[in-house]
């Protein structure tokens, strides 16, 4: 493995995925280094929820190279590539209604060594202390921060090494993002990479290192949070405006 | 619980052949419609043609015990082991599919496996197959039944409580969730379902390897018969899916139906059959509820 390689937790090369006949993403390149925050921006329909699910295996490449910590994935399982320290938090966070935080969490540790459960379940409730109070209730009669908490804590227990994170401030209020945000930081800090995708520029660029924009299934713009905040058109591709 | 199962255990003593004999059909349904529910009411996923590993434990236990003059106990195991390989075998093709298509996916591997005994010379092919008598009294005969009915009913309750609270059963209602959701989670959901469907397997099999030492005589459309199904589907829905103690007591309200009925009213248990189905459809779609 070239130092380069060792740097980078995920390269994406040329992906081309899509559903049935659809082809949704053509071709895009990203990069996440070790320990970093990357921000994937985009409007609605611009093919980012896709990439999410072909980074984590739920949908098949048709094109193009998944390399994670130096290693092709792109044509392995999606079960596996969170075993190889890829985990994703859904769009709509998708938690077991019915089940409590505690049996959501544990649900989460499906790859990870049994002796290490109780310890990656304290690291997470040392990062969210508001899901301790709430262990043993039902996840359905949580506010929606709890309950983003919980989904990317239940994404955490399997102890990755990049989390993918699809729409983090989807209906939640202000002061509640500020939260998650502060918390996905020290989680960053702790050593586990990020790519978030989010709708909030605002949200999306306060801590990333750096930002892409989507469009239509291509990768528009990318440089630092500083960089793409400032391109001119930035604002056209990411608000759908044409240039006049 | 425990006192429960001690009265029934003792029953027998206190009790006559019929109510024995009743009894015995409740507790094999019984552990039917608890083994059904782990693949459908925990696994999300109906297995409409799950009759078939009956009919491969009844075979199994026959021929076992027929052609190779080997010990019931051994027809047992047999028979469990065919149903569980079954399920392996077909589970990685059937799991491609989703509901309606995968219940009839798996009502086409009832049907085929249903012709192949059939015409099987070693299964006695169409005209069925005759096992040897347990021997001595009716009563000592059907109490023997009684008790391994029970047994293996209790069995199966206990584990279908250690699948759904241990790992798998996370797995479980991770997938009844939404696969994608499983596999980003971790969970090898191929396998999970196969695991789920072979332990239902297990144990319907189980079940159909003492009915056929019971009844000493099976034929394919009585082993393989898709009423079976029905019944265990309709206990399942009446005592609510994804629940352990349900089935138990819509198995008493659907089986003792239908006694009553065969009893007072000869030949209506069909019809009583379909009006539960329609009751349990329009009043109790979400069943009894007994969430334990």
């Amino acid at each position: 493995m070239s130092e380069r390689e060792a740097s980078l937790t995920l390269e994406v090369r040329g992906l081309v995925a899509g559903y049935g006949d659809l082809e949704i993403l053509h071709g895009v390149d990203l990069t996440v280094g070790d320990g970093e925050w990357v921000a994937l921006l985009g409007v609605a329909g611009a093919g980012k929820s896709t990439f999410m699910k072909a980074l984590s295996g739920l949908i098949e490449t048709r094109a193009g190279s998944i390399r994670f910590a130096g290693t092709e994935i792109a044509g392995i399982e999606a079960h596996r590539r969170v075993a190889r320290g890829v985990a994703l938090v859904p769009e709509g966070r998708r938690l077991f209604a019915g089940m409590t935080v505690a049996e959501n969490l544990l649900a989460g540790a499906h790859t990870l060594e049994a002796s290490k459960i109780a310890m990656q379940r304290e690291r997470i409730l040392s990062v969210f202390p508001a899901l301790r109070e709430r262990l043993g209730q039902v996840v359905g009669t949580l506010s929606g921060g709890e309950q983003q908490m919980c989904a990317i804590g239940r994404s955490l227990m399997s102890s990755p090494r990049l989390l993918l994170i699809d729409e983090l401030s989807l209906g939640l209020a202000p002061f509640l993002v500020d939260e998650l945000l502060d918390a996905l930081e020290r989680i960053r800090c702790d050593g586990t990479a990020l790519l978030v995708v989010e709708q909030d520029v605002d949200a999306a660029l306060r801590y990333a290192n750096r930002a892409y924009v989507m469009q239509l299934g291509r990768i528009v713009l990318t440089g630092s949070a500083a960089e793409v905040r400032a391109d001119a058109s930035f604002a056209i591709s990411y608000m759908g405006l044409s240039p006049t | 619980m425990l006192l429960v199962l001690a009265a029934l255990a003792l029953a027998p003593r206190a009790v006559g052949l019929f109510a024995i004999s009743s009894l015995s059909d409740v507790f094999m349904i019984a552990t039917i419609a608890v083994a059904l529910n782990l693949i459908a009411g925990y696994g999300g996923y109906p297995a409409f043609g799950n009759v078939v590993f009956f009919g491969i434990g009844a075979y199994s236990t026959g021929v076992v015990m027929v052609r190779f003059g080997l010990p019931f106990a051994l027809g047992l195991a047999a028979g469990v082991a065919v149903s569980v390989a079954t399920a392996a075998l077909f589970g990685p093709l059937l799991f491609r599919l989703r509901g309606h298509y995968f219940a009839i996916g798996t009502l086409g591997l009832n049907g085929a496996v249903a012709q192949l005994v059939t015409n099987l010379p070693l299964s006695g092919g169409g005209k069925g197959l005759s096992l040897p008598l347990i021997g001595g009294s009716p009563f000592a005969a059907a109490s023997f039944f009684y008790e391994l009915y029970l047994g293996t009913l209790a069995l199966t309750v206990i584990a279908a409580y250690l699948i759904v609270r241990g790992p798998l059963g996370y797995a479980c209602r991770a997938l009844r969730s939404g696969e994608d959701v499983a596999q980003s989670l971790g969970v090898d959901t191929l396998r999970t379902k196969i695991a789920l469907w072979a332990a239902s397997a297990a144990f319907t099999g189980l079940a159909g390897g003492i009915y056929a030492y019971s009844l000493t005589y099976i034929e394919p459309p009585d082993v393989f018969n898709l009423a079976l199904s029905v019944k265990a589907f309709v206990i399942m829905l009446l005592g609510g899916t994804a629940t352990l103690l349900g089935p138990l007591v819509a198995a008493v309200l659907v089986e003792g139906a239908v006694a009553v009925t065969q009893h007072f009213l000869l030949n209506y248990d069909v019809g009583v059959l379909g009006l539960i189905i329609i009751a349990v459809i329009v009043f109790a779609p979400n069943g009894i509820r007994l969430r334990k």
